[in-house]
């Protein structure tokens, strides 16, 4: 089902928690809502549950009112974070409670309930665990089971909220490679809340973003990797140096680097903020040059040097490859210069500076 | 070496005997304030031969105490499980203005005297009360009759199950309830197949605390029933009755049926304490 959210805004109280929300999700879509907490996706996740409602604002699915259903009639599949089962029920009760609450003329046979909640159990992959209590169930099983609840009623939209944030993280990433299967399997719009950067990467088609009850970016995973929209969005992906610099003519220039590689933009001259992340620096040795190596730290595949940079506070962190720094010679103390391979520019006023179109052309 | 040891333990024998001189204080506590009132009732009791003690509690006005409070505890405890049942899903499960107020309403009979309950049953509902005038016209007896013991009892134990049931509720929260909810089942099904499931065993236990209190109830049933022999007579007002009359053994035997009903009762609560547990 194709859902189209439309300036949802939402308080508690006073407090403003989503501030004009703006969504589209095609059908068959697997979405991440991606945000530290307090950043509104959990409310958003409800409201198109039926579970909260906002103070103003539209939802409409393959287009029709969704607001003015109940969450009853919507036929949402929730699974929620601490699962929230019935802990005085078998899993086999589980699973079948939204085929047994059914109106009678809509009411499967028993026989049909037994066997559509067997298949379930085996699509889930905790065969022989039907008579069990939630109580009895480790954090990965139960996790199974509320999804298999979740799917009894054949839901429209499927909608998890921190599917995996209370699992230890071995077993996290199995179970993220077979909830991405099991989507690819059932092919229902799928959208689930997640504060772990990692797992809205890995998972969904599309990620959005969102900060203090905004939207700040939506697109794929790499669309958010490589063109971070905002400080904010470079900021939450995390690990990046922030420089102040220079632009000239379109050229971002830093003292003690070299930056002939990074894209032109179509901004005015002035001070500007330029981001760039550990791996997108290069180092060259130079006698002559005011930077200087102040530590070096290995991890195994790589090798992590802070720069001290003149003019900036804080180290400039980059990080190179065992295989690169292979006949070379970096040691603490020694002076280099930065050679910028990629970055991005923002200016003073925290919005992109657009590309050049001429440059986005020729490296399209 | 004597010293070396004495240094390592240097309080073994003072703390080895004061965990045993606070059993025994224990013990004998229970023994004096607990088992000796519960054991002279019964030597009481029986202390004419099992025949006498048979007659007392088979005098008339003595059963007919039995079945009244019998009967105001089986009206009683379903109204107030209704009422505990509902209020503390209110106010576990909702947010609204006036919750402080409404919990604080809800302790009121835990705080005010029985006997001060009664007297304000009395000031309302009496003849001379404020709704006096209007139950005369309308020919309503509630003062001295069955209403006004209904009444009181259900007063002094409404507390109980919401009492019971509130931080059971809140400690759970509402997730289950909104699990139920998206899974398509209607209000009623959830409070059925959800809601009642999770608070089965604390709703029995507060049934049960409230059947104990209605059962034992004399202070605010004092003052509004009249004490009328055989009518308007509960069990613990004829205990006291049969007492002033210097009927020791008639007294003690109805007594008796009050404490075996009490340990009955605690004998089911601790097994719900188990059966909660687990």
């Amino acid at each position: 089902m194709a859902i189209d959210i439309q300036d949802i805004h939402k308080q508690f109280g006073k407090v403003p928690v989503l501030r004009g929300i703006d969504l589209k999700v095609a059908e068959g879509e697997l979405i991440a809502l991606l945000g530290a907490s307090g950043s509104g996706k959990t409310t958003l996740l409800r409201i198109l549950a039926g579970l909260d409602w906002p103070n103003t604002g539209a939802v409409e699915v393959d287009g029709t009112d969704w607001l003015s259903l109940e969450a009853q009639r919507r036929g949402v599949g929730f699974v929620f974070q601490h699962y929230a089962l019935f802990q005085h029920m078998s899993v086999f009760e589980n699973i079948a409670f939204g085929l047994r609450v059914l109106p009678k003329d809509k009411r499967p046979a028993e026989s049909e309930i037994r066997s559509r909640v067997n298949e379930l159990i085996g699509l889930v992959q905790i065969e022989g665990l039907g008579e069990r209590y939630p109580a009895q169930l480790s954090g990965g099983q139960r996790q199974r089971v509320a999804l298999a609840r979740a799917l009894a009623i054949r839901p429209k939209v499927l909608l998890l909220d921190e599917p995996f944030g209370a699992l230890d993280a071995r077993i996290r990433k199995d179970l993220r490679r077979w909830l991405r299967g099991l989507h690819e399997q059932l092919g229902m719009t799928t959208i689930f809340v997640t504060h772990d950067q990692e797992e809205a990467f890995e998972l969904a088609d599309r990620v959005v973003l969102m900060g203090e009850g905004r939207i700040e970016q939506v697109g794929t995973p790499d669309e958010i990797y490589e063109h971070p929209a905002s400080p904010f969005v470079a900021r939450f992906l995390g690990g990046v140096n922030e420089l102040p610099a220079e632009l000239h003519n379109g050229r971002v220039q830093l003292p003690s680097a070299d930056t002939s590689a990074v894209e032109r933009v179509a901004a005015g001259d002035g001070q500007v903020t330029l981001f760039v992340r550990p791996h997108e620096i290069e180092l060259i040795a130079d006698a002559t040059s005011a930077a200087r190596i102040s530590d070096v730290a290995s991890n195994g595949p790589s090798f992590r040097f802070d720069i001290a940079l003149p003019g900036v506070d804080k180290p400039v962190e980059v990080e190179l490859t065992r295989e690169s720094l292979r006949g070379r010679a970096l040691r603490a103390g020694d002076a280099v210069k930065l050679k910028i391979l990629r970055g991005r520019i923002f200016e003073h006023a925290h919005r992109p500076a657009a590309v050049a179109t001429a440059k986005r052309a020729a490296s399209a | 070496m004597a010293a070396a040891v004495a240094t390592s333990f240097p309080s073994s024998g003072s703390n080895g005997r004061l965990p045993l001189l606070l059993i025994l204080l224990g013990v004998v506590l229970t023994a004096l304030f607990i088992v000796a009132p519960v054991v002279v009732i019964f030597a009481q009791a029986l202390s004419k031969g099992w025949s006498t003690y048979v007659a007392g509690i088979l005098q008339p006005d003595t059963l007919h105490a039995v079945l009244l409070t019998v009967l105001v505890t089986i009206a009683v405890v379903p109204v107030n499980l209704v009422f505990g049942v509902g209020a503390a899903w209110l106010i576990a499960k909702f947010e609204f203005p006036g919750k402080k107020l409404l919990l604080t309403v809800i302790e009121i009979p835990f705080s005010i005297s029985p006997i001060v309950a009664g007297v304000t049953y009395i000031l309302l509902y009496g003849g001379q009360g404020l709704l006096g005038d209007f139950l005369m016209e309308h020919d309503l007896q509630i003062m001295f009759a069955l209403p006004a013991i209904f009444l009181v009892t259900l007063f002094v134990t409404s507390p109980f199950v919401a009492r019971e049931l509130i931080p059971l509720m809140q400690a759970q929260g509402s997730e289950q309830e909104e699990a139920a909810t998206t899974l398509g089942a209607a209000g009623w099904q959830i409070f059925w197949r959800v809601t009642l499931p999770n608070i089965r065993w604390a709703l029995l236990y507060g049934t049960i605390l409230c059947a104990a209190r209605a059962i034992g109830e004399f202070g605010a049933v004092s003052v509004v029933s009249g004490n009328v022999r055989g009518e308007t007579n509960t069990l613990p007002l004829q205990i006291e009755l049969l007492y002033h009359d210097y009927n020791a053994v008639g007294a003690f035997a109805a007594a008796s049926t009050l404490t075996l009903l009490a340990l009955l009762t605690l004998a089911v609560k601790a097994w719900l304490e188990r059966r909660i547990r687990h």
